[in-house]
């Protein structure tokens, strides 16, 4: 048998080193982004939202029309190149009128469900944290508040309080947080468990800022999701209110009273109807896209 | 189980004296005289035998309380527009249309959410399910309220193949129906997809699979008996779906229903109507809210165990 030669050894050379194979480590928001870019559906709803919102508010300001002044002259117009969406039974320029009133409808969808996650996180992160018998009075003050229909309370908290934009506000934050509050409650029930908290704890930190500092960062991807589907439930609330005569009034716009409109002339003018309706739709459609990829993406249960 | 449907009880009667009381302050709050302009005109003498004879000569909290009493009885007040109705009269004539529409639309909701759900389950991952799924997605983001009107004009006007409005016959019942039922149809079906996929994985599936059992018997013994119990707790938001539907589908096809009235109450401002109905909306939601939850405890112990913590 051959001896084997001490010159057919030679030392390997360090060719790599170690840190160029791994990849970067990647933070949460990076990973979630880069799982989000993958989701054609989710991209696609989050193009549109982007188009939309851009439209609200730059269409306006371009318009050689603005929302309310009438034209008595150009009433029932059919869409052209002077009036995209064409005109109502005032003359009022139906394009301005339909980003006008996706500007009012976003605005509202925004402020309402900034209004909900304050009060729900904050709700639901103090009864989860204390527990005991804070927790329990404060989840039975919610089971009271869950079931009492929140679209009826809201209608006749409007009727008495004078139709708007703020009664509109009002109303979705007395009755939308306590969803948010039971989401957030159940999984702050779990994270308070961990050794985390309890360091934070022994170190001395405060009760309000375990909650703030620790707690609720720990729950913002659910929270982020979450914002998803209450934009369009708000935006939903205000159009059906309005839709029913009880949200914004002419001659101010919104989706709402635009479709409530359309819908008393589409016989003869379907353009009336149509366009507000594409708009509205495409709206809540993109978010309920965004929100399921966005589930997707910020759950780590989801990951495989 | 009877401590626990006594607690649901006690939640559901909390729950509708807060609403009553709601709105026994917000009437309190309006601006202005219960008996309009003519009493600027009265002699106080007669202001006075009017208040005592409405009752509102003595304090408030008397006033409450005669006010809840009256709603106990089932005495929900005279419209403030038509003094000659009252608001139990308006619901005695117009409530039966607006049950018979949602009836009808739940029972087409039913059919169509559940077969769509389980067709989605049962082909995971394959265009069956990114259809029914899609469907579904268009249901939850488009309201009754656009999808009511758009079905008038163009299956009602413009194609004319069933009446665009009124109650009349049974061919008047199609549209409103399918327009009602869209958003429910949406519910069920993710809802029916997601359990019926929960099910699937479990090892009583697998069991039945390996001992040879056709797959049609899995499904319909094994799977949809399990999967179906979890829908009972959408039952719900299934009713608020239905209930602020017909608000919206009666008025675009002109059903003389509650819900149409409701609407032409807000628009007139008609304050003891809109309170009565509200009241009457609130506790048909709240007891559908309490049944709910007493079948669920029955199906579920886990419920009935967890309520009582």
């Amino acid at each position: 048998m051959d001896m084997i030669s001490k010159d057919q050894f030679q030392p390997a050379e360090k060719t790599t080193n170690a840190n160029s194979i791994v990849r970067p480590s990647l933070t949460y928001w990076q990973d979630a982004w880069r799982r989000l870019r993958s989701n054609k559906m989710a991209m696609t709803g989050l193009i549109v939202l982007v188009i939309m919102t851009l439209l609200a508010i730059f269409a306006p300001l371009f318009s050689k029309f603005d929302y309310e002044t009438q034209y008595l002259m150009d009433t029932d117009l059919k869409p052209s190149w002077t009036h995209f969406f064409g005109t109502d039974d005032f003359g009022r320029d139906l394009w301005t009128r339909v980003w006008w009133g996706t500007r009012i409808s976003l605005f509202i969808g925004l402020v309402a469900a900034t209004l909900d996650l304050v009060i729900g996180v904050l709700y639901g992160g103090i009864s989860a944290y204390f527990g005991g018998k804070v927790d329990n009075v404060m989840q039975r003050v919610i089971e009271i508040i869950y079931s009492i229909p929140l679209l009826l309370l809201a209608i006749i908290l409007i009727v008495f309080m004078g139709p708007g934009i703020k009664s509109i506000i009002i109303a979705y934050a007395i009755t939308g947080w306590v969803g948010t509050a039971r989401l957030v409650r159940g999984q702050i029930l779990l994270l308070k468990e961990q050794e985390f908290v309890l360091a934070a704890r022994t170190l001395g930190a405060k009760p309000s800022r375990i909650i703030l500092q620790h707690l609720i960062p720990n729950v913002i991807g659910l929270i982020v999701v979450q914002i998803t589907f209450i934009v369009p439930l708000a935006i939903f609330f205000e159009s059906f209110l309005s839709f029913i005569g009880v949200g914004i009034r002419p001659p101010m716009a919104s989706l709402g009273n635009l479709i409530n409109d359309g819908a008393h002339y589409m016989r003869y003018q379907p353009h009336r109807i149509i366009y507000p309706t594409i708009v509205f739709s495409m709206i809540l459609l993109s978010f309920n896209i965004l929100g399921d990829g966005l589930r997707d993406a910020l759950d780590p249960k989801m990951r495989k | 189980m009877l401590k626990y449907v006594l607690r649901r009880f006690v939640y559901m009667v909390i729950t509708l004296w807060v609403i009553i009381t709601a709105t026994f302050f917000l009437m309190k709050l309006l601006p202005g005289n219960p008996f309009g302009e003519a009493a600027a005109k009265m002699p106080p003498e007669n202001l006075a035998i009017l208040k005592a004879q409405y009752g509102l000569d003595k304090p408030e909290w008397q006033q409450y309380l005669k006010y809840l009493g009256n709603v106990v009885k089932g005495d929900l007040g005279v419209s403030y527009q038509f003094p000659t109705r009252t608001v139990v009269e308006v619901i005695k004539q117009s409530f039966p249309a607006s049950l018979e529409l949602g009836i009808e639309s739940l029972a087409l909701s039913v059919i169509v959410g559940l077969t769509l759900g389980i067709i989605a389950a049962l082909r995971h991952n394959k265009w069956q399910d990114y259809s029914s799924m899609f469907i579904a997605l268009i249901g939850i983001s488009i309201p009754s309220f656009v999808v009511a009107p758009l079905l008038s004009l163009y299956v009602g006007n413009k194609w004319g193949i069933l009446p665009p409005g009124l109650w009349e016959g049974p061919e008047n019942r199609i549209l409103p129906a399918i327009a009602l039922a869209f958003g429910t149809i949406a519910i069920l079906a993710r809802m029916m997809r997601a359990s019926m996929l929960e099910v699937a994985s479990l090892d009583y599936i697998k069991t039945a699979k390996s001992k040879g059992l056709a797959t049609g018997k899995i499904v319909v013994s094994h799977m949809l008996r399990n999967a179906i119990l979890p829908i009972v707790t959408i039952l719900g938001p299934i009713a608020v779906n239905v209930i602020t539907g017909t608000l919206v589908v009666e008025s675009v096809f002109v059903i003389p229903g509650l819900g149409y009235q409701f609407v032409s109450s807000i628009t007139t401002l008609d304050y003891t109507m809109i309170t009565g109905l509200t009241i009457f909306y609130a506790a048909i939601l709240i007891v559908v809210m309490f049944l709910t939850d007493i079948v669920y405890g029955l199906v579920d112990p886990r419920i009935r165990m967890s309520g009582r913590r």
